[in-house]
């Protein structure tokens, strides 16, 4: 039996006159793993409600064609009947728990299915042992790490053992080591339990070993195929599949493994690192500062100075203090400890409307700042404060959001939301920048835009931090890499150092090729013949 | 970290129920008598429980802080009424007439009057922190009949959500001041409040989907499927509770409090059958859960008793005289029954 088939599915959104999806035909056979990939807003969230019904039943709205989910057609049954056999992660873990205990959490599904309590025993230690996290059951769902929440919300899904189990961008939020974490158990479920997996996500660095079939969304496109026929085509690819296309390499690897017995070691050229751009003024300065959170310490004794011109990426795990650094290099937390300084001047006793003026924060959650009718509307608000004209149909368009500019804020996807919180911000053009998590929820393409756009914004004599887990974007944006575990700084070097030395964060350039390449462009750089030699080697046989 | 309540999941400790006699036993005490005696064994022993338990994670923290508070009100309450209540026979300093309200005589029954309140307040307020310590808010939402399973899911959502909610205002907040906006009166909350509401809508829907998803009231909505059923569910407890708060508000309150029982009983009885969410680990009762429930049982019967049974004295009353007050040993030892969760909870 197909464990779902979709059939000339159709589906608008009430009161919305575009169809998300048009004419969609896709089998998912049982035991494969599918990985959903296409731009932010494509469509990719609302294919995956599709499979347990929650689309129609729960969102209403236009539906054509037919869906036929293990047997069960979703027009016919309702979510609650697919509770046992399908099983849905969404894509906020925090914000879809019930209970306040991992345990209560995980059998809170069964309860409602009428479980025997004996069934339900041996369930939960069941589910608890595939995940790995036993010693995670009788803990609070709020004190939970972004990784341990996720494999719980994994758990919570599992616990009914259902046949198809559909995560929606499960390891967005995540730090590399937690997103292995929570791929490796996946893998293993779909490995020795035949479990069939449908999921969706932007880091495709990440999944792609994992995915059997990959299916594209896009504007008016649905395309269905086996990975390696659809590497070939799609634009978006992480770099060491680009890398291959590039060389011609077949198949196109999708693991560092893959691609190493296409690389000889002794055939390129070792990285020339470029000399670090020409840096202005300190801007800010962070002289031994240390914050409690009650009894946590979470930023140690840190110490560092931006300077004009400069991209700085602040990486490290999740709750390593990267938060909190930037929290109080925007005055919005106050040092325990040590000084924050702007342009040389202490900013303790300044308040934070006044530390605004040459500064600008982004939160992780742009929602928690965009409170205006429409995009234009939200780049308007901080210019009024200051009285200042801008021009933000061009910083809209820069970023990619101009058709978005007269929709409202909560209308747009995450990833258009990020960037419209980023252009709330640069629009005022603040000599300090930062940007806590900018890359969450967008494709490959959209963040060699986000890129550049940091770039050029450094480049006009100002500062801007990035906190990210996203390795390659620190190597294609930043200068410098501040390394923080604990909430201490172990590390602030040029990313060829940093990111080179760090088995968590290297790139996928770095680990295939060591301390030669960081980027793509270093990789091909080193790994592509030099035209000057290839004609010397052909002279003397001529 | 183990914990008490991870020795819950094993069944080997004090379970909800046992906590709740306990609970009910020592608000017998402050709700039967003001003997300082006895209220001072009472407050003793509940003073023990509670700093027998461990008192690690957030809610105790919370429960803590909700301690501290409340037995300083109570304190204070103690200072408020030697002030202003200016009877008894036993003055020991005046304050001049002319001074109002506080102007007159302070009392040492007033005195005690206040310390024997507070005494009865902190007792409760302690006894309610040592109970939500030592048992899980999941077990006690299992405690309820299965018809109330529902309402028991809503009070588990209300609480994760305010923690998170909380915490999207002071992002919210956060992100507001650092675009230069500042907070000076009511007109701009409009600067929290929509954000706000953004992300509350947005996480009460990805809540209600992750409801549907998992099936909650999947079965209890199989049984409503008959729509007059599903209004005899609701209209006649609905109706019996009108009439009970009528014949209370009339001062009818045996009526009243029928009416009451009434309402409850037809709650239960019409509540779907097939609705009954299965519960995962039924209450064990292992021998400290029995010797804490056995002990409470015991110490409140004893107490209600003293009087009909005994012809023993509670009552006891600072005003007029201060006197000294009775002391009868079987009275004083039911309450160091109270004492038994600080031994047994600790297992």
């Amino acid at each position: 039996m197909i464990a779902a088939r979709v059939d000339d599915l159709s589906y608008s959104f009430p009161d919305s006159a575009n169809a998300v999806l048009r004419h969609v035909c896709w089998n998912v056979e049982p035991g494969s793993t599918t990985l959903v990939v296409g731009p932010s807003g494509s469509g990719k969230s609302t294919l995956l409600r599709c499979l347990n019904g929650l689309i129609p039943h729960f969102h209403g709205g236009r539906f054509g064609g037919n869906v036929v989910v293990l047997g069960a057609n979703t027009r016919e049954r309702s979510p609650r009947d697919f509770a046992h056999s399908v099983g849905v992660v969404f894509q906020d873990p925090e914000s879809q728990f019930i209970t306040d205990r991992v345990e209560d959490e995980i059998v809170f599904g069964m309860e409602n299915l009428g479980f025997e309590p004996r069934a339900m025993r041996l369930r939960l230690e069941e589910t608890l042992d595939l995940l790995g996290i036993h010693h995670l059951r009788g803990r609070e769902v709020a004190t939970l790490s972004g990784g341990e929440r996720q494999r719980v919300a994994i758990a919570v899904a599992l616990a009914t053992r259902p046949e198809l189990l559909v995560l929606d961008e499960p390891t967005s939020q995540l730090d590399p080591l937690a997103a292995h974490d929570v791929l490796a158990a996946v893998e293993h479920l779909n490995r020795d339990l035949g479990l069939t997996i449908v999921l969706s996500e932007h880091r495709l660095d990440r999944v792609l070993p994992f995915a059997g079939r990959i299916v594209e969304v896009a504007r008016d496109v649905f395309r269905e195929s086996d990975t390696q026929t659809a590497l070939q085509a799609m634009a978006d690819v992480p770099p060491l599949v680009a890398l291959g296309r590039e060389l011609g390499w077949d198949p196109l690897p999708v693991t560092i493994r893959d691609a190493r017995r296409f690389v000889d070691a002794s055939s390129s050229h070792p990285l020339t690192e470029p000399d670090p751009p020409a840096t202005g003024d300190a801007l800010l300065t962070v002289d031994g500062v240390s914050h409690r959170y009650g009894d946590a310490t979470a930023v140690r004794d840190v110490s560092f100075t931006g300077r004009a011109g400069e991209v700085v990426a602040l990486i490290g795990r999740n709750g390593s203090g990267k938060t909190t650094l930037l929290k109080l290099s925007m005055g919005l937390l106050r040092p325990t400890r040590g000084r924050v300084l702007h342009a040389g001047g202490d900013i303790a006793r300044l308040p934070v409307h006044d530390i605004a003026r040459d500064a600008g924060y982004v939160p992780q959650h742009p929602t928690t700042l965009l409170h205006q009718e429409s995009v234009l509307e939200e780049l308007a608000f901080g210019p009024r404060l200051r009285g200042i004209q801008t021009d933000a149909s061009g910083l809209l368009a820069r970023l990619g959001i101009a058709e978005h500019a007269d929709r409202h804020p909560l209308d747009l996807s995450g990833g258009e939301r990020q960037r419209a919180a980023l252009a709330a911000i640069a629009i005022s053009e603040p000599s300090i920048l930062l940007l806590d998590e900018p890359t969450r929820g967008l494709p490959a393409a959209d963040k060699r835009a986000l890129a550049r756009f940091v770039r050029d914004y450094a480049s006009e004599g100002r500062l801007v931090i990035v906190a990210t887990h996203d390795v390659e974007f620190v190597a294609t944006a930043a200068d410098r890499v501040l390394l923080l575990a604990e909430g201490e700084l172990v590390a602030d070097d040029r990313p060829a150092s940093v990111l080179g030395g760090s088995l968590a964060f290297a790139t996928q350039m770095n680990r295939l090729l060591g301390g030669r390449a960081l980027t793509l462009d270093d990789a091909l750089a080193a790994l592509r013949p030099p035209i000057h030699a290839a004609s010397n080697d052909v002279t003397p046989t001529a | 970290m183990t914990s008490r309540r991870d020795a819950a999941v094993a069944g080997d400790a004090v379970n909800a129920a046992a906590w709740m006699a306990w609970f009910a036993a020592v608000a017998v005490v402050p709700l039967t008598t003001r003997n300082p005696l006895y209220l001072a064994l009472a407050l003793t022993s509940v003073l023990a429980v509670y700093l027998s338990l461990p008192r690690l994670d957030g809610a105790a923290r919370a429960w803590r802080l909700f301690v501290v508070v409340g037995s300083s009100l109570a304190l204070l309450s103690v200072g408020f009424n030697l002030l202003t209540v200016h009877a008894g026979d036993r003055p020991f300093a005046w304050l001049p007439d002319r001074l109002p309200v506080v102007g007159g005589p302070l009392t040492f029954n007033a005195l005690a009057y206040g310390l024997l309140s507070a005494a009865a307040i902190s007792t409760l307020l302690i006894a309610a922190a040592a109970f939500n310590t030592a048992v899980r808010q999941g077990d006690l939402i299992r405690l309820l009949p299965g018809g109330f399973a529902s309402l028991g899911v809503a009070g588990s959502i209300a609480v994760t959500t305010i923690p998170q909610t909380i915490a999207s205002a002071r992002d919210i907040y956060d992100a507001q001041r650092a675009r230069g906006k500042q907070f000076r009166g009511v007109r701009d909350a409009r600067g929290i409040l929509v954000p706000l509401l953004g992300t509350s809508m947005e996480r009460a829907l990805t809540l209600s989907e992750a409801l549907e998803t998992r099936g909650f009231g999947a079965s209890a909505m199989a049984a409503q499927t008959h729509p007059r059923r599903r209004l005899h569910v609701i209209a006649i407890p609905a109706g019996l509770l009108v009439v009970a708060l009528l014949l209370l508000g009339g001062g009818r309150v045996a009526l009243g409090l029928g009416a009451l029982a009434a309402a409850v009983a037809a709650a239960l009885a019409l509540a779907p059958r097939r609705g009954r969410r299965i519960r995962y680990r039924p209450l064990v009762w292992s021998r400290p859960s029995m010797v804490v429930a056995a002990t409470a049982f015991v110490s409140a019967l004893n107490l209600l008793l003293a009087q009909p049974a005994r012809g023993a004295t509670l009552a006891y009353d600072t005003f007029p005289r201060l006197d000294a007050p009775p002391f009868d040993p079987f009275i004083g030892l039911g309450l160091l029954l109270l004492l038994a969760p600080a031994w047994w909870g600790r297992r």
